[in-house]
């Protein structure tokens, strides 16, 4: 439950959110969360896949089965976690302190109804950068998402004990991502 | 009533999108109560919840002269088990509707309250019909999270009670809570 999966279903076809939570749900892939909407017939989705340690014998290595073996592309990033007080304004301001890095992903994370927890998903290599300027610009509490296995210092953003295989597919397709005309590149969709 | 949103981003090649929609959101006092969206190809829609009494419609228009095109987007909700597959079965059922936007509006426990989103209201009730015994009646946002909040404060490690009139969003048995 640490990271953002970020992929992409093609919403024109009536059926393809069954189809794509049909393949996990076989595949025993449990789904914390979920968001996306489409536009112009495409339809993006973040998910938080509950174990995603990144193993080789955990969910995430199945959800990488389940996206290969149906051609849905994606990436996951990794999830810098903010504390935000529930009024206008609060995520904006949030979003405005990482500057020019991307965001690539947005969730909730959770609610108290006083605070709400929100997910910033961003490319792997950049989650110390994040952390710094969050913390710079107030966001004290503002953490890389973490698994209960993590070692490392929360407050260490130079940390990268954490940094595993899927970060290095991450950081290689990201590159592509980043220029239009990618979203039916195989790559995107192997392991 | 509640509203979502699905508004597009160009957020690939262009970081700092979402910091300002989310500012123009707050400079119109709109609260964000849940949100969730990733890009593709440098098209990056989210799916942003927010208040009943919010004028959607004023609010789409006004969000489209900022840059941001936005679609006024009709909900229908469901209390799903946090299980594998749960997600597919109520797409399945939900069955030859277009399902224009998805959020885990909350979760609790070992449920989740998720929010569907259709281009139409008769469309979001068809789904709500064929969501069943999932489906969350519809209700008015504000009063209903509240509801909810207040029950979470006094019972944070409780299950809610499905069958409860006050265990579920919208006081009264207006809607269900997880």
């Amino acid at each position: 439950m640490h990271r953002q999966v970020a992929s992409l279903l093609s919403t024109s076809s009536p059926g393809r959110l069954a189809i794509f939570g049909n393949a996990l749900g076989k595949r025993g892939v449990d789904m914390v969360t979920a968001g996306g909407a489409e536009w112009m017939h495409s339809g993006p989705v973040t998910l938080i896949v509950r174990n995603d340690w990144g193993t080789g014998d955990d969910e995430l290595e199945a959800f990488a089965g389940v996206m290969q073996a149906e051609k849905f592309p994606y990436l996951v990033f990794r999830t810098i976690e903010v504390h935000l007080k529930d009024v206008p304004g609060a995520l904006g301001a949030a979003a405005e302190a990482m500057g020019d890095i991307n965001i690539y992903a947005v969730t909730l994370l959770d609610t108290d109804g006083t605070d709400a927890v929100v997910g910033l998903g961003v490319r792997p290599k950049l989650v110390g950068d994040a952390l710094k300027r969050l913390w710079a610009a107030g966001y004290d509490d503002a953490i890389r998402r973490r698994h209960p296995n993590d070692t490392g210092d929360p407050k260490d953003a130079d940390d990268l004990s954490w940094w595993d295989t899927f970060d290095d597919r991450t950081e290689r397709l990201v590159q592509r991502f980043d220029r239009p005309g990618r979203p039916n590149d195989p790559d995107f969709w192997k392991r | 009533m509640h509203q979502q949103l699905s508004s597009l981003l160009a957020a690939g090649g262009s970081p700092g999108q979402l910091a300002k929609y989310a500012r123009q959101l707050a400079e119109r006092g709109v609260n964000i109560r849940a949100i969730g969206g990733s890009e593709w190809d440098h098209q990056g829609a989210v799916a942003t919840l927010i208040d009943g009494e919010v004028d959607g419609a004023e609010l789409t228009d006004w969000l489209a002269g900022q840059g941001y095109r936005t679609r006024l987007i009709h909900a229908a909700e469901a209390v799903l088990p946090d299980e594998p597959g749960s997600l597919a079965t109520a797409a399945e059922r939900i069955g030859d509707l277009n399902i224009l936007t998805v959020l885990v509006a909350d979760t609790h426990g070992d449920v989740g309250l998720v929010s569907f989103g259709f281009e139409t209201h008769d469309e979001a009730d068809t789904a709500r019909q064929r969501l069943s015994d999932f489906a969350v009646p519809e209700h008015d946002l504000t009063a209903a999270w509240e509801d909810h909040q207040d029950w979470d404060r006094r019972n944070p490690n409780e299950r809610p009670d499905p069958h409860h009139p006050h265990g579920h969003h919208g006081g009264g048995g207006r809607g269900r809570r997880v």
